[in-house]
C-alpha cells in the first residue's frame, strides 16, 4: 500500500503541470505571423544552418519578417523550394544555385605517395598537425571529419582512403566543407557533369611525386575547352560539361564525366580505371592515326607552295 | 551578518563553477563571447532563484509531510522543467523585450546540474525561506561571475600569439583550471 502514496503524488504533480501548462499555453498565446508555419513547412527540415540562420525555424522567421528581402536563400532546398517560398511570400523567385559537395581529391593509398602513419587520435583535424600521412597536403587524409558533420550520411570514406560525397543524399548544407582543414571539399553545383579530382596547388614536379593522379597544371585541359581554367597550378572546370574526350588530354587523368564514371568509381574502381585507360588508349590510337593521315597532305600542299 | 556570510559562501567560497564543479556545460558552452555569457548569467540567476524557491515550497508543503522526501530529485526536475516552461511562455506574451533577451538560454538552462545542485544543496543544508533564498541568489551571481570572468579572458586569448597545439580548447580548460585555482584562495576568507 505504501507504495501507492509516492506514485500518486508524483502522478498528480505530473498530470498538474502538464494540465497548468496546457491550459497557459493557451492564455498566453503569442500571435504570430501565420506564413511561419507554412513556410516551415516547405523547407527542408534538416536545420543544418548553412543558411546562417539557427534553424529552419528561424529562417522561416526572418524570412516571413522581411518579406524576403536581403534574406540569402536556402543553399539546401535549391529551386523547388526558392519557388514554393517565392510563392508564400508572394515575391519573385530569385535564382538559387542547387549544390553539392565534392570532394577534389582521388589520391587513394595505392596512388597517392605516403609520408607517416599517424598513430594515436585518428581524426583530421589532429592529422593536420602533424603534416598529414601523405606527400600531398591538399589530397584526403581520409580519417573522416566530414563523414561525422554530414547531417545526411553522404560521405564515406572508402578503402582507399578518400572520402567520397554520394551527391544523392547530399543536400548541400557546406558543413563538410566548412569542417575539412586542408580545403579539399568544395561546393559545385549539381549540374555539373566534369570535375578535376586535384586540389594540389604544389608545382608540377612535387605534385608528380606526391600523387599518380594529382593536376599539375599543364593547361592541357584547357587547349580543349574554355571552360577549363588553371589557377595555382591546379585546373578547375567552371561549366556544366563537356565532351568525354577532353578527359584524355589530361595527362594525369585527374578529370572525371560523370557522364561515364561516379565520383566514386574513379576514385575507388580499379576497373573502372582500367576501362577509361582502355578507350583513354583507344582515343590517343585514332588521334595518332588521324594525324598521320592529315600529315602527308599538308605537307605536299606547303612544298607545292615554296616552289 | 550570518547571511552575508552565507553570500560571501555561496558566491566566492563555495563558488558554484569553480570549488562544486555544477555547471560546467554552459561554462565552456557559452564563454566565447561576453554577450552571450551575460545573457545565459541573467537566465541563470533568473531560473536559479525561482526554482529553488518553488522546489523548496514543494518540498515542504509536499514531500515533507507526507514522508516522501526521497522522490526530492525526480519530483524537482519535474517541476523545474514545467516551471521554466510556464515561464517561457508567460514572458513571450506579457515582457518579449525580456523574452527576446533570455531566449535561447531559458530552456538551455533548465536541466543544468547547477540549477538543481542549488535547490537541493539548500534542502541537503536544511535552510529556511530566507537562507534558501540568499543562497540561490548570491550562488546564481558567483556562477555569473565565474562565468563572465571567463568569457572575458577567452576573448582575449582568441588573439592571442600560441602553439597551435594549446589553441581552442585546450587553453579553454587550462585558464578554467587556473580560475578554480585562484578560487580556492577564498577559502580562508571566512574562519572555520
Amino acid at each position: 500500500m505504501s507504495i501507492l502514496v509516492p506514485v500518486l503524488v508524483l502522478m498528480g504533480v505530473g498530470v498538474a503541470a502538464g494540465l497548468a501548462l496546457a491550459y497557459f499555453s493557451r492564455v498566453f498565446r503569442v500571435e504570430e505571423d501565420p506564413r511561419i508555419d507554412q513556410l516551415e513547412e516547405v523547407l527542408p527540415g534538416a536545420n543544418c544552418g548553412a543558411c546562417g540562420y539557427a534553424g529552419c525555424r528561424d529562417y522561416a522567421k526572418a524570412l516571413a519578417a522581411r518579406n524576403g528581402d536581403g534574406v540569402p536563400p536556402c543553399p539546401v532546398g535549391g529551386k523547388a523550394v526558392a519557388e514554393k517560398v517565392a510563392q508564400i511570400l508572394g515575391i519573385a523567385v530569385s535564382d538559387v544555385e542547387e549544390k553539392v559537395a565534392l570532394v577534389r581529391c582521388a589520391g587513394t593509398s595505392s596512388r597517392a605517395t605516403p609520408r607517416a602513419a599517424l598513430l594515436g587520435v585518428r581524426d583530421c583535424a589532429t592529422a593536420v598537425l602533424l603534416g598529414g600521412p601523405k606527400t600531398c597536403r591538399y589530397g584526403c587524409m581520409g580519417y573522416g571529419d566530414c563523414v561525422s558533420v554530414c547531417p545526411t550520411n553522404a560521405i564515406t570514406v572508402y578503402a582507399g582512403g578518400v572520402a567520397v560525397v554520394d551527391p544523392a543524399a547530399c543536400i548541400g548544407c557546406g558543413l563538410c566543407v566548412q569542417k575539412c582543414p586542408v580545403g579539399v571539399i568544395e561546393m559545385v553545383p549539381r549540374s555539373r557533369r566534369v570535375h578535376v579530382l586535384c586540389a594540389s596547388r604544389d608545382p608540377a614536379l612535387a605534385t608528380r611525386a606526391a600523387c599518380k593522379v594529382g593536376c599539375t597544371g599543364c593547361k592541357a585541359c584547357t587547349r580543349k575547352d574554355a571552360a577549363f581554367i588553371v589557377n595555382d597550378n591546379v585546373a578547375a572546370f567552371t561549366g556544366t560539361t563537356c565532351d568525354y574526350e577532353v578527359c584524355f588530354a589530361c595527362p594525369s587523368d585527374a578529370i572525371v564525366h560523370t557522364d561515364r564514371f561516379s565520383v566514386l568509381a574513379f576514385v575507388e574502381s580499379e576497373e573502372a580505371r582500367a576501362d577509361f585507360a582502355a578507350e583513354k588508349a583507344e582515343f590517343k590510337e585514332k588521334e595518332k592515326a588521324a594525324r598521320a593521315a592529315a600529315r602527308p597532305a599538308r605537307e605536299n600542299k606547303g612544298s607545292g607552295e615554296t616552289t | 551578518m550570518e547571511l552575508l556570510l552565507l553570500a560571501i559562501n555561496s558566491m566566492l567560497i563555495g563558488n558554484l563553477i569553480l570549488s562544486k564543479f555544477l555547471g560546467i556545460c554552459p561554462f565552456l558552452g557559452v564563454s566565447r563571447k561576453l554577450s552571450t555569457a551575460l545573457g545565459m548569467s541573467m537566465a541563470v540567476l533568473f531560473v536559479m532563484v525561482l526554482a529553488s524557491t518553488v522546489t523548496w515550497i514543494v518540498f515542504y508543503t509536499l514531500l515533507k509531510p507526507l514522508e516522501l522526501e526521497y522522490l526530492r530529485t525526480i519530483m524537482f526536475i519535474l517541476v523545474i522543467a514545467s516551471l521554466v516552461q510556464l515561464v517561457e511562455m508567460a514572458m513571450q506574451k506579457l515582457s518579449p523585450a525580456l523574452y527576446e533577451a533570455l531566449g535561447i538560454y531559458l530552456p538551455l538552462i533548465t536541466t543544468n546540474c547547477a540549477i538543481l545542485g542549488v535547490a537541493i544543496d539548500s534542502i541537503e543544508k536544511g535552510y529556511g525561506f530566507a537562507h534558501m533564498l540568499v543562497y540561490s541568489f548570491f550562488g546564481a551571481l558567483g556562477f555569473a561571475l565565474a562565468l563572465l570572468l571567463f568569457a572575458g579572458i577567452r576573448e582575449r586569448l582568441e588573439t592571442a600569439d600560441m602553439p597551435k597545439s594549446f589553441q581552442g580548447a585546450a587553453s579553454s580548460l587550462i585558464v578554467a583550471g587556473i580560475l578554480s585555482l585562484a578560487f580556492m584562495g577564498f577559502s580562508g576568507l571566512v574562519p572555520g
